[in-house]
């Protein structure tokens, strides 16, 4: 039984580099395969519905579109969306994907949408 | 002169919202209640709204800690009522990702109660070493916290041979540190008097309470989800039971520290003898299962993790209930603080590990009475009604 047990290493800490990131100033690159902020592209959907009706936290609508073949595309709340991967994992085309982008904040709701 | 000392819900003690009242006898309680249910959020009913595959994402939301305990426990039910067996190789990635997950619940445990104790370079510490595991698993799965790891029917990804070196690395990186960990919880002095003979649970006391999870096994008894219900690869995995016989908080201490030995050891046994094969059965998120009922049991980081599944044949399950670790442990809060000065209240309560948010859930306890007593719909209905028109005039004038 001793008094300051962990002292010794208290005191190596002070010549070591610190363990936190600078975080504003430096960035930390996000791991291959991070679920960040989806991303979409209109040209490869079908507009099936289906990333709409899988997902858990209904971010997802089906809005009316000239491009798709079944004249319908996704619209994602990314403020409602959970990153779950639900929609990616089942769109038959790939046509969403998820970004290593990790900065989703918005002053306005318009800011947040896909 | 006896005093009655309400602590909670929102206090600098508690780091989730529950009250405590607290029977005072001078500096010293003489008895104690819990009242729960702050943090309610009706996840049960929420569920019943949703598919199969998208409680999945809802379910592993009860807790941020142990996410992936409750979302595997899910799936290891689904997958009975489904009636499919996942791969070996799934449930050796989900087992990898429970006891990692275990890990970094421990170290979060050790920190948080150095910093009850006052010890703020301690907390420092281990919370630097959790970020090792918090980074491994973010590669795994993509995600620091809330893996969304599990399916029905396996996992929704697979591990390289790349990620299974790095998780061995970290296991070792784990070991290494705890001994460290272990020398100064055991050996530092103003760590001891803090928790030697603190928050007493005789082994008797602790069967008798029905406490689970390193509370338990703090209190010597051999008592753990994998080693007496073996589930998913346990039965095959090489492990030891760790048990502790001081029955006080430096007890919990030591368990829990041991314990992230064995958990680092089952990882590193799972990156070297992994099975090779497919990791998911690929059920459609649309399937309907056949009308049945499970039960899931897991060793959650807290103890043991309970969920009742039940389909009626439908998209959607007809019940499903949870029974969480700390509410079966908050009961032994009571026994454990009796005759302890107020002081001693923080070790002890943050002793069982609480997890408040996890633990609110429709269960009414009639303190006065003794009794506990669940309702269904029709009798909460009838009692809301009957107390609402005997308790008129004293409710309107309260409010009003």
């Amino acid at each position: 039984m001793t008094w300051g047990a962990v002292l010794k290493d208290a005191f190596k800490n002070l010549f070591k580099k610190p363990a936190t990131v600078n975080y504003p100033v430096v960035l930390t690159k996000a791991p291959e395969g991070y679920r960040g902020k989806i991303d979409f592209d209109v040209n490869k959907c079908l507009g099936c519905g289906n990333c709409a009706r899988v997902c858990p936290t209904y971010a997802i609508t089906m809005v009316p579109s000239e491009v798709t073949k079944l004249k319908k595309q996704p619209q994602i709340e990314i403020a409602k969306c959970v990153f779950c991967g639900s929609c990616v994992d089942i769109c038959p085309t790939k046509a969403l994907w998820f970004t290593t982008d990790y900065h989703i904040s918005g002053f306005t709701k318009d800011e947040l949408m896909v | 002169m006896s005093y009655r000392m309400p602590i909670g819900p929102i206090h600098p003690m508690l780091k989730e919202p529950i009250n405590f009242i607290f029977y005072l006898d001078g500096e010293i309680i003489v008895d104690a209640e819990p009242n729960i249910g702050y943090a309610h959020r009706g996840i049960e009913k929420l569920a019943e709204n949703k598919t199969w595959f998208q409680n999945l994402y809802l379910l592993e939301k009860i807790c941020g800690i142990c996410s992936s305990a409750h979302q595997g426990c899910y799936a290891q039910g689904a997958e009975y009522i489904f009636d499919v067996e996942p791969p070996e190789r799934a449930l050796h990635i989900r087992v990898m990702m429970w006891e990692l997950e275990r890990i970094h619940s421990h170290l979060l445990w050790l920190g948080v109660v150095a910093h009850l104790l006052g010890f703020d370079t301690l907390f420092m510490y281990t919370w630097r070493d959790r970020e090792r595991v918090l980074d491994i698993v973010e590669e795994i799965s993509g995600r620091r916290v809330g893996y969304s790891i599990n399916t029905v029917g396996g996992t929704r990804r697979d591990v390289d041979d790349n990620l299974l070196n790095k998780a061995k690395k970290v296991a070792e990186f784990i070991l290494e540190q705890t001994k460290y960990y272990e020398k100064v919880f055991t050996e530092d002095k103003s760590l001891l008097i803090r928790t030697q003979n603190i928050g007493m649970l005789s082994k008797t006391d602790a069967i008798r309470l029905g406490t689970v999870g390193p509370t338990v096994r703090a209190s010597d008894v051999k008592r753990d989800i994998r080693y007496n219900f073996p589930y998913a690869i346990y039965e095959e995995t090489p492990f030891e039971v760790v048990t502790f016989d001081s029955c006080d908080v430096f007890s919990r201490v030591v368990v829990r520290i041991r314990e992230m030995y064995v958990s680092a050891e089952i990882v590193k046994w799972i990156a070297e003898n992994i099975p090779s094969g497919k990791v998911d059965l690929g059920i459609s998120p649309f399937k309907k299962p056949p009308v049945n009922e499970a039960i899931s049991i897991v060793e959650a980081p807290r103890g043991e993790l309970y969920y009742y599944l039940k389909s009626n044949g439908d998209l959607k399950p007809e019940r499903i209930k949870v029974r969480t670790p700390t509410l079966a442990n908050i009961i032994s809060v009571i026994h454990m603080i009796k005759g302890h000065y107020i002081a001693d209240i923080p070790p002890i309560v943050g002793g069982i590990d609480p997890c408040m948010a996890c633990m609110d859930r429709v269960l009414l306890v009639d303190i006065n009475k003794e009794k506990k007593v669940v309702m269904d719909k029709e009798e909460l209905i009838r009692y809301s009604i009957k107390w609402y028109k005997k308790n008129k005039d004293i409710v309107i004038s309260e409010r009003w």
